[in-house]
């Protein structure tokens, strides 16, 4: 069977469809559905690992042996032994050898993904003239302490940032030059960092916005990163998504593991509360399902989660703008569209209404917008595994356009799209042998934090 | 990964059911002291302690013995901790009673002065008759060791009631991860100074993460930090980690080391080193 995409990106055109499924990364043309571009990441986990350990296990030795010649000292009993050093064994967390987090640079230059199997950003220098395989071309492969799990690029593409598991954010320069790069040279240097996973990074204005799993949303100078400007309170649960939106910049919207969504307003620099926080349980309750049930020493309710929130700006059919929010609540078929309306900015005042909710056959994993003047698309990949069906010609993607006249989103069903995703899913290279073989697909609601003491 | 939760939390159930004494005394007398905790927490200079039932008014100085608890606490766990969703959700009237103006419904000051990682609270204690007019924070990640801190105040201000100004209102103690929640407790600007006295040394490289005093946390300390007047305290008897704090100070574009005659004048130095537990233990060696 095929591996669902557990992540995808389309470029701002709207022309091309950046894929990621399980340790594979793809581009395939929209137009017709034809892989153009495939890599697979050949690094295999253990052997990092065994090789990681084995460094670890020679660095202290050498530690073990400067100790001993600057203190003279005569080792207490014959052999100095070396401290224990975890092995990853059968009672550690599983690794999966996946690609976690795929973007594309401001200018469409570089494709930046960051592998779980040796924690390493890989940046393609991408070859669109080359029509066979766009990825073909030259990359970086720059290795990090922990695991990468937010990356951005700044907006003239000069540097990569990137937030890790342990809280870190690290700034690594983009080379003119890829064929001359030595990674020792070439350092990142660290910015800032939470005590907590950091789960999203946004650059705004001269600062950092980063959110972690602990609640918080932090403010930092980008040039002076030791400098935090401010904090945003509210959060009672991890957050999961900031976007700040094209059609206001001084709105930040974030939601992640509380029911509601909350808005902010930037613009007033000494605000740190919300200024709107919208309840999605309403909406969504009706679609949760048995995978949103919860152990029953938690609590007895389901809970959910919302992964992704994307903004896009249409014109309806009577001519006005639509500023719409797509949510996307983990492990449901149904998106949320909510309709943004601004009653007065500076003083606060905004309303939000339900638009449009999507429901599909399948489960969605992660959302992808094309919002250009004629062509305005939600693509989305979808979970075939709930189905027992193991043949190839399971759907992978879905495409909802953007109706003008009827002012919805429809899934397209003309032979001509249904060609274009039934392409896309059978161009797959990734192929599996059963769903055991599959890398976690719903990943955020783990991020939430049970303890018991 | 739920299974294996499940069995922990039994197996420390069965744990307190054994009849052994000093299991069985030490619970009795948290129970005790739990219930104490609770009415006593409630009191302010103004009311009557007749009106509390306790054993003929004597408050008793908490006893160690029964408070032990293993010396590490994870400061990355997920602790149940309370926290709230911002410093102006915080109930400060609940630690400090006595600076509540129920007229107007806000505390009369606030905290200026944290004591991270305040152990068993010897260095509050001393600092509260110092800085009588300030109002004093410990956190504590360890559970045990905060309640016995807690039961030390309490039992303090008991003793001290009737005296106006060294009565040990204005300290208290909280359960915290301060490298997490920091920003929390505390607004941007408002601290005068941060102790951090004999922390946790994490010897082993791969612990040196888990250090309190960290490049990146120190950002943290210095937006909670009054921009001038704000000051960090570190002491330690473990000359790597004095090494370690001294570097990472320096670099950080926001702290300045203060003058070896500073250091002589200031009277919280004094302190630091001769009224924490720590510190009597070193001057005793």
């Amino acid at each position: 069977m095929k591996h669902p995409f557990q992540l995808v990106v389309s470029n701002s055109k709207g022309t091309l469809l950046f894929c990621a499924a399980k340790n594979t990364l793809q581009i395939f043309d929209l137009q017709n559905g034809h892989l153009i571009g495939s890599w697979v990441d050949s690094v295999d986990h253990k052997t990092v690992m065994e090789q990681q350990h084995q460094k670890k296990i020679n660095a202290l030795k050498l530690h073990q042996q400067d100790l001993a010649e600057i203190s003279h000292e005569k080792p207490a009993n014959g052999r100095k032994k070396i401290p224990k050093i975890p092995v990853p064994g059968s009672g550690a967390p599983q690794i999966y050898n996946y690609i976690r987090c795929l973007i594309l640079s401001n200018s469409e230059k570089f494709l930046v993904i960051t592998t779980d199997s040796d924690k390493a950003a890989i940046i393609f220098k991408l070859d669109y003239s080359n029509k066979l395989n766009i990825l073909d071309c030259a990359t970086i492969r720059h290795l990090f302490p922990k695991r990468p799990c937010s990356i951005l690029t700044t907006p003239n593409d000069d540097f990569l940032i990137l937030g890790d598991k342990f809280g870190d954010v690290y700034k690594l320069k983009i080379p003119e030059n890829f064929t001359d790069y030595n990674p020792i040279n070439n350092s990142y240097t660290l910015l800032l960092g939470h005590v907590s996973m950091l789960t999203d990074l946004l650059l705004w204005n001269q600062s950092v916005i980063s959110a972690d799993r602990d609640e918080h949303i932090r403010f930092s100078n980008f040039n002076n990163p030791f400098i935090i400007e401010n904090f945003l309170f509210g959060h009672t649960q991890f957050i999961s998504s900031l976007n700040i939106p094209k059609f206001n910049n001084n709105l930040l919207i974030s939601a992640g593991g509380d029911q509601q969504i909350f808005f902010w307003n930037l613009s007033q620099t000494h605000q740190n509360h919300p200024i709107l926080k919208f309840d999605i349980k309403p909406f969504i309750y009706p679609y949760l399902n048995k995978n949103h049930s919860i152990p029953k020493r938690f609590l007895k309710t389901k809970e959910f989660s919302i992964s992704q929130i994307k903004t896009v700006s249409l014109t309806s059919n009577d001519n006005s703008i639509l500023n719409l929010m797509i949510v996307l609540i983990e492990q449901t078929n149904v998106l949320l569209i909510l309709k943004y309306n601004e009653l007065d900015f500076a003083n606060n005042k905004i309303k939000i209404d339900l638009f449009q909710l999507i429901q599909s056959q399948n489960t969605f994993i992660n959302l992808s917008i094309i919002n250009n003047i004629n062509n305005n698309k939600i693509i989305s990949s979808i979970s075939n595994v709930n189905n027992d069906n193991t043949n190839d010609n399971v759907k992978l993607v879905e495409i909802y356009n953007f109706n003008q006249s009827s002012s919805q989103f429809e899934l397209l069903t003309n032979a001509d799209n249904i060609q274009i995703t039934s392409q896309i899913s059978n161009n797959n290279i990734c192929n599996i042998n059963s769903k055991k073989d599959l890398v976690p697909l719903f990943t955020i609601n783990q991020l939430r934090k049970r303890s018991e003491h | 990964m739920t299974e294996s939760k499940l069995i922990e939390v039994e197996a420390v159930d069965a744990k307190n059911q054994e009849p052994s004494s000093l299991h069985h005394k030490r619970k009795i007398y948290r129970q005790e002291q739990e219930k104490k905790r609770k009415v006593l927490k409630k009191v302010n200079f103004e009311r009557n302690l007749a009106e509390i039932d306790i054993n003929d008014g004597e408050i008793d100085l908490p006893r160690k013995k029964f408070y032990r608890q293993r010396a590490h606490s994870n400061p990355f766990s997920d602790h149940q901790l309370e926290y709230p969703v911002s410093p102006s959700h915080m109930d400060w009237s609940k630690l400090y009673p006595h600076y509540y103006d129920s007229t107007n419904n806000k505390m009369t000051r606030e905290v200026t002065i944290a004591d991270i990682g305040c152990g068993f609270g010897g260095l509050m204690i001393q600092l509260s008759s110092e800085f009588n007019s300030k109002l004093i924070l410990g956190m504590e990640i360890r559970l045990q060791v905060t309640e016995y801190v807690e039961d030390r105040i309490l039992a303090l201000r008991t003793k001290h009631l009737n005296e106006p100004i060294n009565n040990y209102q204005n300290i208290s103690v909280l359960r915290g991860n301060a490298m997490k929640f920091l920003p929390n407790f505390f607004k941007k600007s408002q601290l005068e100074k941060i102790f951090f006295c004999f922390p946790d040394p994490h010897f082993k490289q791969r612990k040196h993460k888990a250090r309190i005093i960290s490049s990146t946390l120190l950002s943290e300390y210095a937006y909670c930090l009054k921009e001038n007047d704000g000051i960090v305290y570190t002491i330690t008897d473990v000359l790597d980690l004095h090494n370690w704090m001294v570097k990472h100070l320096d670099e950080h574009p926001l702290f300045q080391r203060l003058s070896k005659d500073w250091e002589d004048s200031d009277r919280c130095v004094q302190i630091m080193i001769n009224s924490t537990e720590e510190g009597k233990k070193v001057e005793r060696n």
